[in-house]
């Protein structure tokens, strides 16, 4: 087999259409093609948008989390739902890790109150 | 362009270059369709053109390959690849349909059109390129690194060892016809060790 031989076999064509799809007027200017392309998913965002942060629509029904959240960032710790967690405590947090058998110090930092006395 | 009955520049181009360009986006692993794809962008891109630029031919294989690439890297295109490799296990001859059929060639030019084109796909595509560009492209090694941003030596390894590779699987094939039927093939004692910058 030799690069001559080689070289005798020709490259399957493209479909015969395709020359004519190209260079005709039409796929020259594809702006209405490109357009559409672009404007439809921005429609439909805009859109999915509104439907959010539109819900209800007569102002006094609660607003939805996500539009309380983006809002006012200080709701953000509020927003998976059960509030003041044990994450957002800040006794159990800070001091947790004093508490624990491989703290030596007999003095504990959490404050403990002896009523007995 | 084609309302007022005038030739574009570049459709002498699209004529000359069109088969060998989807041969390329075969070596560089696109579907038949995928290549027409890329052609159809690349010439839609070029018939915006106004002039020609310094070297059409190889601007036009330039261009070519950057939205081959491009369009491989697509994430669903690349899911769509993979279905069609898929399904060329079972349609092989339409999968691995890269050139022409002439109506007179034999049954032996036949299978061994078919056998050097399954050859040529298993390469890595790298040496895959490099045959097709240097043998239906016509360019020289000087060209090639060029093109793909490596040196004219490496390219003419790569073409070397990517021909070694496709003479040694056809040789394989040939020794497993010949202990089946008895019937040697003559043409690939002459398949050349490389090739001329």
């Amino acid at each position: 087999m030799t690069e001559a031989q080689l070289r005798s076999w020709r490259p399957r064509r493209p479909a015969a259409g395709l020359k004519q799809k190209i260079l005709s007027a039409e796929t020259v200017t594809p702006t209405a093609t490109w357009l559409w392309g672009c404007l439809a998913p921005a429609t439909v965002c805009i859109f999915l948008t509104l439907m959010a942060f539109n819900h209800g629509g007569d102002g006094l029904s609660p607003k939805p989390m996500m539009a309380m959240v983006l809002s006012n960032q200080s709701y953000a710790a509020y927003a998976s739902g059960d509030g003041q967690n044990a994450q957002n405590h800040l006794a159990s947090v800070t001091f947790d890790w004093t508490n624990h058998s491989s703290f030596k110090s007999i003095i504990g930092f959490t404050p403990t109150t002896n009523f007995s006395n | 362009m084609a309302e007022t009955g005038e030739i574009h520049w570049c459709e002498p181009l699209y004529d000359a270059k069109a088969a060998e360009l989807i041969l390329y986006g075969r070596a560089l692993g696109l579907g038949h369709g995928e290549a027409e794809d890329v052609l159809q962008e690349t010439f839609v891109a070029l018939a915006q053109m106004a002039f020609p630029p310094a070297k059409p031919e190889h601007y036009c294989v330039r261009s070519f390959r950057n939205r081959a690439l491009n369009y491989k890297r697509t994430l669903w295109r690349r899911l769509a690849r993979e279905w069609e490799v898929l399904a060329d296990g079972h349609l092989l001859g339409n999968g691995l349909h890269w050139f022409e059929k002439s109506p007179e060639e034999t049954r032996e030019e036949k299978a061994l059109q078919e056998a050097t084109v399954q050859a040529l796909a298993e390469l890595p595509v790298e040496q895959r390129e490099v045959i097709v560009l240097k043998i239906w492209h016509g360019c020289t090694f000087e060209e090639i690194g060029g093109l793909l941003e490596i040196s004219p030596n490496t390219a003419a390894g790569r073409y070397r060892y990517g021909l070694q590779k496709i003479k040694n699987k056809l040789e394989g094939i040939v020794y497993e016809r010949t202990e089946c039927d008895g019937s040697a093939i003559a043409f690939l004692a002459s398949a050349p060790a490389g090739g001329r910058a």
